[in-house]
């Protein structure tokens, strides 16, 4: 007996590798489709852009790069979704390098979408480039936006791009949305947006990161909140645009029941060798 | 099955693979991707930073506008690089003392309303009017408010009440850290989900 | 001025200065001496700085390389030259037309880094699996409270714990909102406290380690 549990404890760290593989790999392979119940948090991210006037400008902070893209990339995708469909205009903006070109990813992605709903790039929308500095550049970029993104992310003058027209700081703005992989993200949009210009603010956060932003959501600080892939999955299904987040629900199901048996059968082989008489 | 022909999706799937055979041992396949990634970022963050700098600090003196702010910005930009000089290190601080002293200002400013007089605002509710679970859970709540910021005065020792109130407080901030842990297992199997996806259906054409 | 003063003195005093007039300027309104325009560009300013420092970090990183190349540093230098041949690429295509938008530009964002970046950041969903058999042992009370948040929060956000049992999404939510927000609303007045401390240590110069040698 002892011997099984000490080859237990120390079982090689590929088999367990293997185990997490093909449990993920089996249901990607083989959905099983379990329903994804829609939260609070979610619902109030959706009602706070569902529920502005039409036409309404809102910003959309792009803080996030490539390494986040399969958890913030679907909330992303939803929520521009969401805006062309609730007939708001918006302005992408980015405090984070990859930002912009995470921006153009899901924008060459939803052409037909765009497209077919009659937006059209500078008058409805409009993409800014990289913003440098981090909180200063969201500090001047809410003081004036115009002399701290002097172009949009293709070179146009922002004195010459309709949707900017009259846009002059964060008071023009009806809402931010901020969906972000770390700092700068909701932190820095809640010092330098929201507590100067009390701007509503809602927000995508990574799922390590949602719990930190829950006193904010509590507090009536954020809106709303999409919490990791689930707040994801969660906004697709209330807009009726089931996407790649919805198809990775069952997938992370199996991941998650493979950690936590892992986390109890590991404690087991533990308590049982504690425990176990000794000399046996 | 269609395996993908397409030589974009063949270049990221198999620095995909040689990136993931860092979980056996450091090899030379997870060495390249490494340098991939560090090169391609690197230019990459060249490319956008200097597009910023140059919009802000050299453009305008070709259209002739906002000189005085794009001069000061280019000159105190340039002091930056005395630092490869010991000798002239010293010009390098003048620009980092107005970045400090600026991201400082807001600093104080943005902390000080957004994230300590909201945040204990959001503490101190009326509790009259709450249903009973509600009320349990304010109260909770402020009990472990309070005791997680009782468990950061070291200037005192955790000892009797404060000990107390400290230990209460490791207990709420245990459970705010296991939270935190499962937020970290949906993040991490997120990606590895969609990698996953990206070799088996757009790669190898599964499913 | 004295050299030592320029050297010393004049980067505490632009430090105090900045930062009085960035609180100032946010608590007072003064449009005759143009405060909210200084506050705007001063901002500005920090900004196009740290852009300037990011650039110099880039070449610090292509200095090491360099000097690997030119030294023929064993087991790196090969791995030197790709390194550099791709920043120079990216850096070539990048200056193509209109600064960062070359469709060669975006095709390297979008495949090979997407590709790397992502993969890397999955690496730890292996290490996390092989710590939750082999390292999560629960030897204390402690221990126990974050296993048990843990799972819970993990079942509410999977789909699968809503199958099994509609008490895991419930239970896992209290835990989020009750004992996980009250927990990071301490560390956040804390840290709070901590930072409006430091900042004002920063101000008045009592903190010189964050400018550097001199």
């Amino acid at each position: 007996m002892s011997g099984l549990i000490s080859k237990l404890e120390n079982v090689d760290r590929r088999v367990i590798y293997f185990v997490l593989i093909i449990a993920v790999v089996a249901v990607l392979l083989n959905p099983i489709g379990l329903p994804v119940p829609v939260t609070t948090p979610t619902r109030r991210y959706h009602d706070a852009i569902a529920s502005l006037p039409r036409g309404s400008l809102v910003l959309v902070g792009i803080e996030f790069d490539a390494g986040a893209l399969p958890e913030n990339g679907p909330m992303l995708e939803a929520t521009m979704r969401l805006l062309i469909k609730s007939n708001q205009r918006f302005v992408l903006a980015s405090l984070w390098s990859g930002g912009p070109a995470v921006a153009r990813i899901y924008l060459d992605k939803l052409k037909t979408v765009i497209d077919s709903s009659g937006k059209r790039y500078g008058e409805d929308f409009v993409l800014l480039p990289y913003l440098v500095g981090g909180e200063t550049a969201a500090a001047a970029l809410a003081k004036d936006l115009k002399n701290t993104a002097k172009n949009d992310y293709f070179g146009t003058p922002v004195t010459d791009i309709p949707v900017l027209k009259n846009v002059k700081d964060a008071k023009d703005f009806s809402l931010a949305i901020c969906i972000t992989a770390g700092t700068p993200g909701v932190e820095e949009y809640l010092r330098q947006w929201v507590s100067p210009y009390n701007m509503p603010l809602i927000a995508g956060a990574l799922g390590v990161a949602a719990p930190t932003y829950i006193p904010y959501y509590n507090s009536g600080q954020i809106k709303g909140m999409l919490q990791g892939l689930r707040g994801a999955a969660e906004l697709e299904l209330i807009i009726g645009a089931p996407s790649s987040a919805v198809s990775s629900m069952d997938a992370l199901s199996a991941g998650h029941l493979v950690t936590i048996v892992f986390i109890v059968f590991g404690n087991i082989v533990f308590l049982v060798k504690k425990y176990q008489p000794k000399g046996k | 099955m269609a395996i993908s022909m397409d030589p974009s999706v063949w270049i990221a799937a198999l620095l995909t693979i040689f990136a993931y055979t860092i979980i056996f041992k450091d090899n030379p396949l997870y060495r390249i991707a490494e340098h991939v990634l560090v090169g391609l970022s690197s230019g990459y963050l060249f490319i956008v930073t200097w597009n910023y700098v140059y919009d802000q600090s050299v453009a305008p003196f070709f259209k002739g506008q906002g000189l005085l702010v794009a001069g000061i910005s280019l000159v105190l930009g340039v002091l930056i690089f005395t630092k490869f000089s010991k000798r002239t290190t010293w010009l390098s601080n003048l620009s980092i003392a107005v970045l400090v002293g600026t991201a400082t200002g807001l600093t104080v400013r943005g902390y000080l309303f957004a994230q300590l007089i909201d945040q204990v605002k959001a503490s101190i509710v009326p509790v009259a009017k709450l249903q009973p679970l509600d009320l349990v859970n304010t109260l909770l709540s402020l009990v472990i408010v309070v005791c997680t910021v009782s468990y950061f005065l070291f200037s005192m020792e955790h000892k009797g009440t404060v000990g107390v109130l400290a230990k209460i407080g490791r207990y709420g901030m245990m459970a705010a850290f296991g939270a935190a842990y499962g937020g970290t297992v949906m993040t991490r199997l997120t990606i590895f989900i969609q990698r996953a996806q990206y070799l088996l259906f757009t790669w190898l054409g599964l499913g | 001025m004295s050299l030592p003063f320029l050297k010393r003195d004049l980067p505490v005093v632009i430090v105090c200065v900045t930062g009085v007039v960035m609180i100032i300027g946010y608590f007072i309104q003064a449009p005759e001496i143009y405060l909210g325009d200084i506050l705007g560009n001063l901002s500005l300013i920090a900004s196009v700085i740290a852009g300037y420092a990011t650039i110099l970090g880039i070449l610090t990183l292509a200095i090491v390389h360099v000097k690997h190349l030119s030294k023929r540093t064993q087991g790196q230098w090969m791995y030197s030259v790709l390194l550099l041949a791709l920043v120079l690429a990216m850096i070539g295509v990048g200056l193509i037309g209109k600064i960062g938008t070359h469709p060669y530009f975006m095709w390297f964002y979008q495949y090979p880094l997407v590709a790397l970046d992502t993969t890397i950041y999955s690496v730890l969903a292996f290490y996390i699996a092989s710590a939750a058999f082999r390292a999560f042992k629960i030897k204390s009370v402690e221990g126990l409270i974050l296993a048990v948040a843990a799972v819970f929060v993990m079942l509410m956000n999977a789909p699968v714990g809503a199958a099994l049992w509609g008490g895991f999404p419930l239970i896992g939510r209290w835990i989020m909102d009750v004992p996980n927000g009250a927990a990071f609303r301490g560390f956040i007045i804390g840290s709070a406290i901590g930072a409006i401390a430091m900042s004002l240590r920063v101000l008045i110069g009592r903190e010189r380690g964050i400018l550097g040698r001199t």
